[in-house]
């Protein structure tokens, strides 16, 4: 089972996060910004990063630049979930439109996204 | 502004809403960090809990490679098996023995009948010697004529002497070998009768001791098993606080849009404009009332916060509490120590009491093996008495055949003088007396032969025997004693596993005390959003009033507000409500709220 990033300036969601998942065997990597998230997979090989779970507003590089920037590298075909505040269809537009591969609107429950992973992490 | 009201102080304000930032980020992260620590700290117990299940129940199929070398339930499996292996030892041993001992008994009460044996040779030396005296006689009565007769029965004298004392030493072997066969009888009826009891107090014992640690195993998996239910339910209450922690995510982007708000309350522009007036009036009371409203949604959140970690911490505080408490009693029923009245016997206890009853077994056992062991050294001896009496007889039997050619002579001398009749009846007597002695002898000899040779046979074949039970009891013996380390290696292993149960437990505790001491701290951060909100909708009272004063004033009963400024704030928001929020308080309808999401919903590309 590959790892999972999780990009979010917000270490108590991270956290809540990571809980979820690793409860679930999934291994979890965690990057405060889109640019530390970056980092974070310079460092990885493509198959050691199963999907990444980002969030939109973060400072220093919001999420949809990086989805941009991903799209850009070897992980271009690894899943993207965005986890975020945001609900209007617009910013979902934009989010697809960068090449994220689905949008979960926080707050949410374990199980969902427990669920979402699955679907992309077997 | 130009209005003259009392404006808030929104620059400490702001510094309050920081600080409540930063408390609020402090505490949520304090539980996301502990609370999954403890629940890391219990899965790893439980896990080793359930590992142990499996290695004190059937389980054993499901664990990994290597990990079968602790299989306690194998132990008694074992154990059981061993116990009835050597109860079916013990029952094939008694009867080869039993066997073995009819034969050495049956040859010894054939020997008795050599007793009776003595007595006619008793009586037959007698014989020979009234034969012989009347020898004497008949000689004398026959005068000179009977010189060579008299000579002969000088000579039968001698013999039947000798013949009467070589009986009488006989008589006194023959009574040491009865003396020693019957001592000899009576200890293999002592040994049968100990190992008879032994085999039978054997496996009632062991058989008893397995059957209650067996008992007292399933007790404790049962016991184990609960304990974990308990331990595992632990996931329920800290998801439930997990998934809250969630909310300080959306806390602090609210308490960004406050400040973001706040600012614009202070970089309004003075103005002595009506008109201009009323728009800022307008625009200000709109930034207090979505500010208040934003607190207000900052404030229900902590409060769903607060609801759902007291609540929370409450059933892991009573679950470890049950915890805590059921791996207590699986102690007890493992360590004698600080044992409580309702145990009357633990594990070790059992384990102690079966490793003295072990030991008690083990000497009885060695005892009734040196005992059985010293049976062949006993029918050695008794088979060299057996040898002595036969060569004993052998002599007897020399002196016997002696009696043959005096006999012959005593025959030429009667026929050679017919005067002699008495002489020739008593040579008769002599003739028939010889013969029945030297028969008996015969038979004697026979009856002491054959004797020896079937004990020597048993004895041989009891020795072999003998060298092999030796090696198979000390094999049993082995065997049971490594299911018995075995037993005690995995109730330490047990016994470990659930002092690791209490051991952070301790910590736990006062992790949730922290935790509950972090609640009332957010009771008093609701209490400033309270104050904040208070301080926010008095300045938007305040502005309202001086709203209606300049509209009186200007003679207008209503003001539609000219600048899109708030358009610019919502734009800014993070969260889809929030910017319904404040369309709402500006009058605007810029999102379709069938469009937006709701939380937790998922769409995929």
């Amino acid at each position: 089972m590959g790892k999972i990033l999780i990009v979010d300036d917000s270490s108590t969601l991270r956290a809540s996060v990571e809980f979820t998942l690793t409860d679930k065997g999934h291994e979890v990597l965690q990057a405060e910004d889109g640019q530390k998230g970056l980092e974070v997979l310079k460092t990885c090989e493509e198959n050691d990063i199963a999907m990444i779970i980002t969030d939109i507003n973060m400072p220093n590089m919001d999420g949809i630049t990086m989805i941009k920037e991903i799209k850009k590298t070897s992980f271009k075909y690894t899943p993207i979930l965005v986890m975020t505040t945001e609900a209007e269809e617009t910013k979902k537009t934009e989010g697809k439109e960068a090449g994220a591969s689905g949008w979960l609107i926080k707050p949410f429950k374990p199980d969902q996204l427990i669920g979402v992973v699955s679907r992309f992490v077997k | 502004m130009s209005s003259n009201i009392q404006e808030p102080n929104v620059a400490h304000i702001i510094g309050d809403l920081n600080n409540l930032a930063t408390k609020t980020e402090e505490i949520f992260l304090r539980l996301a960090k502990s609370l999954p620590a403890i629940f890391r700290e219990i899965e790893g117990g439980v896990s080793r809990a359930n590992h142990l299940i499996k290695v004190f129940s059937k389980e054993s199929s499901s664990l990994e490679y290597g990990e079968e070398d602790y299989l306690i339930i194998d132990s008694i499996d074992q154990a059981e098996i061993l116990v009835d292996d050597a109860s079916r030892f013990f029952i094939a041993l008694e009867e080869k023995d039993r066997k073995l001992f009819d034969a050495i008994n049956s040859s010894i009460d054939c020997l008795v009948t050599l007793e009776n044996q003595f007595t006619d040779i008793k009586e037959d030396s007698i014989d020979m010697e009234l034969v012989s005296l009347n020898a004497k006689i008949a000689a004398i009565k026959a005068g000179k004529n009977s010189a060579g007769f008299a000579c002969i029965s000088n000579e039968l004298r001698k013999l039947s002497t000798a013949t009467t004392d070589n009986t009488a030493i006989l008589t006194k072997r023959g009574d040491i070998v009865l003396q020693n066969l019957t001592s000899f009888t009576k200890k293999i009826e002592n040994i049968q009768a100990v190992q008879q009891s032994f085999y039978n107090h054997f496996r009632e014992t062991l058989g008893s001791i397995f059957k209650n640690y067996n008992y007292e195993v399933e007790g404790l998996v049962e016991h184990l098993t609960l304990t974990i239910c308990e331990a595992e339910s632990i996931k329920g209450p800290l998801s439930n606080i997990m998934e809250i922690i969630q909310l300080q995510d959306i806390i602090r982007q609210s308490l960004e849009h406050v400040e973001l708000v706040l600012n614009e309350t202070i970089m309004q522009t003075p103005s002595d404009s009506p008109e201009h007036v009323l728009d800022e009036l307008i625009f200000s009371k709109n930034l207090y009332q979505l500010c208040s409203d934003l607190l207000g949604d900052i404030e229900e959140k902590i409060f769903q916060s607060i609801g759902t970690f007291s609540v929370n911490i409450g059933d892991l505080r009573d679950i470890l509490n049950k915890v805590n408490r059921d791996s207590l009693i699986t102690k007890d029923l493992l360590d004698p120590k600080n044992k409580n009245d309702d145990i009357k016997e633990d594990l070790t206890d059992i384990l102690n009491e079966s490793v003295e009853t072990l030991d008690t077994l083990i000497k009885d056992l060695k005892k009734t093996m040196q005992k059985k062991s010293s049976i062949p050294v006993d029918a050695k001896k008794i088979i060299d008495t057996l040898k002595h009496l036969e060569n004993g007889f052998m002599d007897s039997l020399d002196i016997v055949s002696r009696f043959y050619p005096i006999n012959i002579n005593a025959r030429v001398e009667v026929a050679k003088w017919n005067s002699l009749n008495q002489i020739g009846i008593a040579t008769d007597e002599m003739s028939s007396a010889t013969d029945k002695i030297n028969r008996d002898m015969q038979v004697a000899l026979k009856l002491i032969r054959e004797t020896t040779k079937e004990i020597e046979t048993s004895v041989t074949y009891y020795s072999k025997g003998n060298a092999e039970e030796i090696t198979s009891i000390k094999d049993i013996t082995n065997r049971i004693i490594e299911c018995y380390n075995g037993l005690a290696e995995s109730s330490k292993i047990l016994s470990g596993t659930l002092n690791s149960f209490s051991v952070y437990s301790d910590s736990f505790f006062s992790l949730l005390d922290d935790s509950e001491l972090d609640i009332g701290s957010l009771n008093k951060i609701t209490s400033l959003i309270s104050e904040i909100r208070e301080t926010l909708n008095n300045s938007g009272q305040a502005v309202e009033l001086r709203k209606d004063q300049i509209l009186s004033e200007i003679g207008l009963d209503k003001w539609e507000v000219k600048n899109s400024k708030l358009e610019e704030i919502i734009n800014k928001f993070t969260i889809y409500t929030h910017k319904q929020t404040a369309e709402d308080i500006a009058g605007i309808k810029k999102i379709d709220k069938v469009e937006a999401g709701e939380a937790g919903e998922l769409t995929l590309f």
